[in-house]
């Protein structure tokens, strides 16, 4: 039954123009939002969330997305890392679902696929019906293998290495055109532009055009149904079928070049064309739209806000800024430091595929469970001081921000590289980078996002 | 020529050469090893959490990279007149610039017997190497002070599963340096702890045959102790300063370019102080952070340029769980505004008002509102109390 569903869904795909695709799921969103009376009402309100021990423990539910907003999380996760370290959450808005806040615990989990399935989607909810789109994140092996393999070279370290200079070259201009000692948004002109910049460049989009990829990406990352995220889904919609034509026209024009004799780039939707497994992906829209989504998503909040939470994390504990100057030689441990201490994405989710036992909860066939990697990060069974930035921890490396197993993120390297070359560049220009307004946070309990921090830059000494 | 292998002198040497300072640069210290971070001897170096390579400020390669000589000897007497300084070890040198970063040295007890086997001061790493031989699990370890390096090693001895007891002889902990709310909390922590915290605890003596045995309290009590650390402040270590005929008060007086009376030696650090227009007076900070502040505006002075000393100073303190971090010096305020509960819990802040303006934070475990205070600070203090007390936590 399912194969001959799966046939069908295939077959349309393959058939109906993508945009056509969004149009009709659009429809049906809004017809849904009519029906039920929820049109133009918002899933979720901002009100205060109060001290955990003012809380039974079943009553936790870290599915709110303000907790990140309002500093409340840290009491949050350490009381379920101590008192339910697998905990059940019966009635969140995203219906029921296990927390495992353990560094241990998240480590067993990620690592057993074939107990804990990826599919269908990595986030607490569900993406709006017919929006579905399909990503690797969220297939399991085989699937899962051979399409992360054809994108897998983009980041392999041959090419890397040959990105260093020119991912140096934009952070230079980036940095040389910064204001000094005047306060400006670091979110806009640094983390954003900069992501935007490395984005543009892998997938060779038109570069004068690549703040598209980031608003594209914020709004598909910010859906309320599936992290409680602020999108308007109108406004989804419309922007993802303006993605749509533009990621396909990309496509076409890329085999186009390509069937012409081109010489083949080293860029994401080249190196899909070239694979066996990927070359006609674009005959499966959803596959399409989503592996590029993701690419796009995974490379684009993930560093913006490591290098924004870096920023943060150094003002609120200035004495390692000192130390970091100091020894500008502790930027690469300080780079896995920043991100453990971030941890930009704040979970993963998967389905058990069986009944099984899970530090002595029994968890059964079909539940969902949520991986924070957030709360791993902070353990305090691994991590001394795991609420301090401690630049030269020596285990920083053991953060799990980047998952574990086969999912374990494939941009790892490209991400450190940036925030290391960002980080060097800084200190070689600027003496101070000062927080002068309190920052604010991205509405989510998937992003654990910054949208403004108002610094000022203090020149080094020159002459 | 620096004085002093400390933060201050090893800043001040790499940002000379960073500064384009193209002569010699000669680091002299006598402690024997590389300058290392000071703040962690009490906390993780004590607790045996790092190894002092681990808290070398640069490595080795560094220095001789930079063409910075370090010279393992102490400098007994400046001579401003021919611009030399005579070494302990024999000999002299020539300076053209010279930097005083003497730093501060523990103030000793005068009580009899604290001379004793087994009794320690805490301020260098030789220090911690000795306390830490001696502090096996299930010793009884008596510390003589409540200020922050007394609750500090209390805290990492605790940890190593020593017996503590604190004997501080005002009314309450950190009496001299913050809130008597702030004190409580301190006091109830290191008591949740099993640490035996003693006020009004007026040191008699220290007794022992050869080894010290107990502490002899003014009331008659005896404390047994097994081992002692002493640790009721520093002074400023100005004689060198002072002989040469330059102005000390309380600290080696610096001007805003960090230049002491006499225009060709500038100082920085512990040793120094400073005219800070912020709080309109002369200061002695014991700051990393403004060691580090004054040893780069010192470095630009000798460069021949012009820097000015204007940075707010912080400071922090680990003990346990519990990271507190202070913005400013709350020296004269006259109303505090608490957000949190410092009789609950362990994270709460206290702001410290002059005359409605902010001057000063301690924050317990709350970066934010650290982060937050130091920017109103610097901005002047002017801020609603309403918002002090409804800040965002974390």
């Amino acid at each position: 039954m399912t194969k001959i569903r799966e046939a069908i869904t295939a077959k349309v795909q393959a058939t109906i123009p993508m945009e056509r695709q969004i149009q009709g799921a659009h429809l049906y969103d809004k017809t849904r939002r009519w029906v039920t009376g929820t049109n133009g009402q918002k899933m979720f309100v901002e009100s205060p969330i109060p001290p955990v021990d003012d809380l039974e423990i079943g009553e936790i539910d870290l599915s709110n997305p303000f907790l990140y907003r309002q500093g409340r999380w840290q009491s949050y996760f350490e009381r379920l890392r101590k008192e339910a370290p697998v905990h059940y959450q019966a009635n969140s808005p995203f219906g029921p679902f296990w927390s495992v806040t353990r560094h241990a615990d998240i480590i067993a989990v990620d690592k057993n696929h074939d107990v804990f399935s990826a599919e269908p989607f990595i986030v607490i909810g569900v993406p709006p019906r017919f929006m579905d789109i399909e990503m690797f994140i969220a297939m399991d092996p085989p699937r899962h293998d051979l399409q992360r393999q054809a994108v897998q070279g983009v980041v392999a370290p041959k090419n890397l290495r040959e990105m260093e200079g020119l991912i140096r070259s934009r952070v230079r201009e980036v940095l040389d055109d910064l204001p000094v000692d005047e306060p400006f948004d670091w979110v806009q002109k640094v983390s954003v532009e900069l992501t935007a910049r490395m984005l543009a460049t892998l997938l060779d989009f038109p570069y004068e055009q690549r703040r598209k990829l980031v608003q594209w990406s914020d709004l598909a990352a910010s859906m309320e149904q599936t992290n409680g995220g602020p999108s308007d889904n109108d406004e989804v919609f419309a922007e993802m079928r303006s993605t749509v034509r533009e990621l396909s026209a990309l496509w076409y024009d890329k085999a186009a070049r390509l069937a012409g004799g081109e010489e083949p780039g080293f860029d994401l939707i080249t190196m899909l064309q070239s694979n066996e497994n990927t070359k006609d992906l674009i005959d499966r829209p959803m596959e399409f739209l989503g592996n590029l989504t993701l690419l796009i998503v995974g490379g684009n909040d993930t560093t913006r806000n490591s290098m924004s939470g870096g920023v943060l994390a150094l003002n609120q504990f200035p004495e390692q800024f000192e130390k970091l100057k100091a020894n500008p030689d502790l930027i690469p441990n300080m780079v896995s430091e920043i991100i453990r201490w971030q941890t930009p994405l704040a979970y993963m989710r998967r389905i058990a595929k069986k009944d099984t036992i899970l530090n002595g909860q029994f968890i059964r066939e079909g539940d969902k469970v949520v991986m924070w990697y957030a709360s791993g990060n902070r353990d305090e069974a691994v991590f001394e001081r795991p609420d301090e930035l401690i630049i030269d921890r020596p285990n920083a490396r053991n953060h799990i921000a980047f998952g574990f197993g086969v999912h374990r993120c494939m941009g790892n390297r490209l991400a450190e590289m940036q925030l290391r070359i960002l980080w060097e560049e800084l200190l070689t220009r600027f003496e101070d980078i000062d927080v002068v307004a309190d920052p604010e946070y991205v509405q989510s309990n998937f992003v654990r996002g910054i949208s403004r921090l108002m610094v000022r830059l203090t020149p080094k000494a020159t002459g | 020529m620096v004085v002093g292998a400390s933060h201050a002198g090893a800043q001040l040497a790499a940002s000379l050469r960073q500064g384009g300072w193209k002569g010699e640069i000669v680091l002299v210290g006598d402690e024997g090893t590389l300058p290392y971070q000071r703040p962690p001897m009490s906390k993780a170096y004590l607790a045996g959490k790092n190894t002092l390579d681990q808290l070398a400020i640069r490595s080795a390669a560094f220095y001789a990279k930079q063409e910075i000589t370090l010279l393992d000897d102490s400098v007994q007497a400046v001579d401003r007149t021919d611009g030399r300084v005579t070494l302990s070890r024999g000999g002299s040198l020539a300076y053209d610039e010279l930097a005083l970063c003497t730093g501060a040295r523990v103030r000793r007890l005068a009580a009899p017997g604290a001379d004793l086997c087994g009794v320690h001061y805490l301020r260098t790493a030789a220090d911690v190497e000795l306390i830490r031989e001696a502090a096996s699990p299930g010793r009884r370890a008596v510390i003589i002070g409540g200020g922050y390096i007394g609750l500090e090693t209390a805290a990492s001895l605790s940890g190593l599963g020593l017996q503590v007891s604190v004997l501080e002889a005002t009314e309450r902990v950190l009496g001299r340096v913050t809130a008597p709310e702030v004190s409580a909390f301190f006091d109830r922590i290191h008591r949740e702890e099993a640490v035996d915290v003693r006020t009004k605890a007026t040191v008699e003596e220290l007794v022992g045959t050869d080894r010290v045995q107990g502490v002899v309290l003014a009331g008659g009590e005896t404390v047994p102790a097994d081992l002692v650390i002493i640790g009721i402040g520093v002074e400023p270590n100005t004689e060198l300063a002072a002989a040469a005929g330059l102005q000390v008060d309380d600290g080696v007086v610096i001007d805003d370019h960090a230049r002491t009376s006499d225009p060709a030696i500038v100082a920085a650090g512990d040793c120094t102080s400073h005219l800070m227009t912020r709080y309109g007076r002369r200061i002695r900070l014991e700051s990393v952070s403004s060691a580090t502040e004054q040893a780069k505006v010192a470095a630009a002075t000798a460069c021949g340029k012009s820097q000015r000393i204007t940075a707010l100073p912080w400071f922090w303190s680990d003990q346990y769980d519990v990271k507190l971090q202070i913005a400013g010096i709350n020296t004269g305020y006259d109303e505090i505004v608490l957000n949190g509960d410092p009789a609950e819990g362990r994270d709460f802040t206290c702001y410290y008002l002059r005359r409605g303006e902010l001057i000063a934070a301690d924050c317990v475990n709350r970066p934010r509102d650290f982060m937050f205070s130091k920017q109103v600070i610097i901005r002047g203090g002017q801020v609603g109390r309403d918002e002090l007390a409804l800040q965002a936590v974390g």
